[in-house]
């Protein structure tokens, strides 16, 4: 019998997992999402949050702990001691353990579990369950050697941060099950694995130089390689893959460029704002990162996202707004027959056949 | 040589350059181009042959005869109501239209500024504060940080109320980025208010037009007394009372240009509590008032004088001490601008040009009324500005109308060297009526343009420094 849980609090990227909770694991059951209380529209579907296609789940506030009917709770991310939103979700789910309510914590590795969690997971092992890297491959900078992977890889990345590229992620990963494809996937979310997802958040955190973070990653999907035999290596970019401009530099892209000197694509997916969305500026983007990157743009994904330029001049940081999926879907309709690589959108909504395409399946 | 307006000679003692809007670049030009291109804009006839570097450039896509705009529609005009419903960053708002001052610029005065309200005893009821609080909520899903800006009249009169919002907002607020700012002239600041402010964080604007002698001609209490005494002495509490929070305490100076700028920087050896990295300091507005402000020789050429000392200061050639604060953080603000300049933007064929943002989103600002403006600084008078109410939300044609100001001038726009850097928002096409005012938008050109030739100038003194200064600039 599968245990039945509450995920809080809920973030944007989570949309394509929640509404195939069911698909993409077998353990527990979605009983409930709930979000951080400045979160509006309660009551309404979860996808009017990111303005896309319904999920199934109504947006509540925080779980009621008092309530008997209320089962177990998931918390799917890294909650963060300094954010005073944070702590008042860790408060709840150490009142939720001491009532023995079922817990289940996705965080990159124990270390980051916040401290008052942890220890209730050594007091009360039947009822927290720590969903991180286990610590077991120590890493040893010395041991390290750099190999060549067998498997085809397909790298999804972002030109801005929150561009769908999780979602991409699980609904390719779901598209690929049913063709019969088995898929090595490594994500940058820790809910993912639930999913049976990996993960190279623990390494990219570590305290290695560079040199020796890009070793320790490809040596780790080596080793994920060899023990899985997947027919292809799924992997999501652990941030946005270029910089924006000088005003909004968005990391530069170091972490993907890392990311792909360890683990080399053989085709990238980019998810770009919908207003991005260019025959010139993909032609450009892709001669850039079949140099930078080792593999030009096979496929885009094309977000439902407008970039605030106000915002990235005033705050020096890259903000947008959402739109609605129906002015995705339209414009991939004008201009996808006539573009030059597939544009699909994140729900992959005009069929998985399209969609897996340009992997040459 | 047939050429568009939208390039714009400049000369420096060093060289030539024409600034090509359509291209939104700066091209060094030899002394025959130079000449050639200006007489071709004059429509003289030539005294030359074309010289071969026009050649080339012409060939290259410069100097194109006809605008690179072939419509003048804001890029965001499709998108307006996604911005509008999810994207909410700020609001402002009105806590009450009553002050204590009666300051002679002021744009809400009784005597002049005809356009505007004038003070009165309104005051925003809790019932407003918090559905525009919860307004700010359900437009915002997008933003991942609001700022709530306390305004009025004099916010401090309401200082009840204040803690009733920041209170609600906070809490209504967990999870996402909140700040609050306040701004105020501090005559009736206590020791809880700072203490309350403190604890919240709220972001303190004081208002103060320099020293005593300066301040005291337009910033008077109702009953003609000057006002300078009483706000240096809260300025001075708010240092005794909580020093740490002082350091993030900011001043906003209203400049009038009839004064001597040497005298006017007499505050910060008379207040020196005051320091110019938080000072924000400005020209009086006068877009509403039936007058213009009136330049003083003494305030203009020091004016000057000190943004040449602030350039050297910013080489370690001068001391900063020796430099006015004014002028040292108006060269900041140009120099952070020249991020944005000249990054080869060219000029598309559906364009808008530069100046408004989109209303609403950025700073709404909601009156005791419950009307919604694009900000505090347009007339709550006029039927053009307002651009909703709090229970029947946006006027989404309203708020197009003013982010599409441009099209009021589409001739004149698209043809227009300043395209990409102007400023003119929808305020300045106000005329109180509702609709908006070509000519009163045209008006405001020729000031515009002088603004942004003078962003061009130093924009490329800046660039000569390293070719024609470097002995004279280099730290020794």
């Amino acid at each position: 019998m599968k245990d039945k849980v509450t995920l809080y609090p809920f973030s944007l990227e989570l949309t394509a997992m929640v509404r195939n909770f069911a698909q993409v694991q077998d353990k527990l059951e979605l009983e409930g999402v709930a979000t951080m209380p400045s979160t509006t529209f309660l009551g309404n579907d979860l996808s009017c949050l990111s303005n896309k296609d319904l999920t199934g789940f109504s947006i509540s506030e925080a779980p009621n702990i008092e309530n008997d009917k209320y089962s177990g709770l998931l918390v799917p991310r890294h909650l963060s001691e300094d954010d005073p939103a944070d702590c008042k979700v860790i408060e709840l789910v150490c009142q939720a353990a001491e009532r023995g309510k079922k817990i289940l914590c996705c965080d990159d590795s124990m270390d980051d579990i916040p401290s008052s969690i942890r220890q209730m997971a050594k007091s009360s092992r039947q009822s927290i369950e720590l969903i991180c890297h286990d610590g077991k491959d120590t890493i040893k900078p010395t041991e390290f050697e750099y190999g060549q992977l067998r498997t085809p890889v397909a790298l999804v990345g972002e030109l801005i941060a929150q561009a769908d590229s999780f979602d991409v992620i699980v609904n390719l990963h779901l598209a690929l099950q049913r063709s019969g494809i088995k898929a090595l996937v490594i994500s940058r979310q820790p809910v993912g694995r639930l999913a049976g997802f990996a993960s190279v958040n623990h390494i990219l955190k570590s305290g290695l130089s560079e040199n020796g973070k890009i070793l320790a990653i490809n040596k780790y999907v080596q080793e994920l390689e060899q023990i899985n035999l997947p027919d292809i290596i799924l992997v999501e970019a652990p941030d946005p893959i270029l910089k924006y401009n000088n005003i909004a530099p968005n990391g530069f892209g170091i972490q993907s460029y890392m990311l792909c000197q360890a683990v080399p694509p053989d085709y990238i997916l980019c998810c770009m704002p919908y207003d991005m969305v260019d025959q010139q500026l993909i032609g450009l983007l892709s001669k850039d990162f079949s140099v930078r990157l080792g593999a030009s743009i096979s496929a885009v994904c094309m977000s439902n996202l407008i970039v605030d330029s106000a915002s990235v001049i005033q705050a020096k940081e890259i903000s947008f707004v959402r739109v609605d999926m129906d002015m995705i879907r339209d414009r991939i309709a004008q201009i996808g027959n006539s573009s030059v690589v597939p544009i699909f959108d994140s729900e992959l909504c005009d069929g998985e056949g399209s969609a897996l395409r340009w992997l040459g399946i | 040589m047939k050429v568009s307006k939208l390039i714009e000679l400049f000369r420096t003692p060093n060289g030539y350059y024409a600034f090509d809007a359509n291209m939104d670049e700066v091209v060094k030009l030899s002394e025959d181009s130079y000449s050639y291109l200006s007489e071709s804009i004059d429509g003289e006839n030539h005294t030359t042959d074309e010289p071969s570097e026009i050649k080339q450039l012409v060939a290259d896509g410069y100097f194109a005869s006809q605008s690179g705009v072939q419509r003048v529609k804001h890029f965001y005009s499709d998108y307006i109501e996604f911005f509008l419903e999810r994207k909410l960053s700020k609001i402002t708002l009105q806590l009450t239209q009553n002050c204590n001052f009666r300051c002679k610029y002021c744009i809400y005065s009784e005597d002049h500024n005809n356009m505007q309200r004038k003070h009165s005893a309104k005051r925003m009821t809790w019932d407003t504060a918090k559905k525009a609080i919860d307004f700010l909520k359900l437009h915002s899903i997008d933003s991942s940080y609001v700022n709530i800006g306390l305004y009025g009249g004099e916010p401090l009169i309401e200082f009840t109320l204040i803690k009733q919002i920041v209170e609600y907002a906070t809490e209504q607020f967990m999870g996402k980025k909140l700040t609050f700012n306040i701004t105020t002239n501090a005559s009736l600041l206590t020791d809880e208010m700072i203490r309350f402010f403190e604890d919240h964080d709220v972001s303190l604007m004081i208002s103060l037009d320099g020293p005593e002698s300066i301040n005291d001609k337009n910033r008077v209490f109702a009953d003609g007394r000057g006002t300078f005494a009483d706000v240096a002495a809260s300025i001075k509490r708010v240092n005794e009372v909580a020093p740490e929070y002082a350091k993030r305490m900011s001043i906003s100076m209203v400049m009038d240009p009839i004064n001597d700028f040497d005298q006017i920087n007499d505050i910060f050896s008379e207040l020196p509590q005051i320091e110019g990295d938080n000072l924000q300091a400005s020209i009086v507005d006068r877009d509403y008032d039936e007058s213009d402000n009136v330049y003083a020789e003494d305030f203009t050429w020091k004016f000057l004088y000190h943004k040449f000392l602030a350039i050297l200061s910013s080489y370690e050639r001068v001391a900063k001490k020796d430099v006015s604060p004014i002028a040292i953080q108006s060269f900041s603000g140009t120099k952070q601008k020249h991020e944005t300049f000249g990054t080869g933007a060219k000029l598309r064929e559906i364009d808008a040009p530069g100046g408004p943002c989109v209303p609403g989103q950025l700073r709404l600002f909601v009156n005791v009324n419950e009307e919604m403006f694009p900000c505090e600084r347009v007339s709550e008078k006029s039927p053009a500005m307002r651009i909703g109410l709090l229970d029947s939300g946006f006027d989404v044609d309203a708020a197009l109308n003013l982010l599409n100001v441009g099209n009021l001038t589409e001739s004149a726009c698209k043809n227009c060297w300043a395209f990409r850097y102007c400023d003119i928002c929808a305020k300045r096409a106000d005329d109180g009526t509702s609709s908006l005012s070509a000519s009163k938008k045209l008006s405001f050109c020729t000031e515009v343009k002088s603004s942004i030739r003078d962003r061009i100038v130093t924009y490329l003194l800046l660039s000569e420094i390293p070719e024609f200064y470097a002995e004279q600039m280099k730290r020794k």
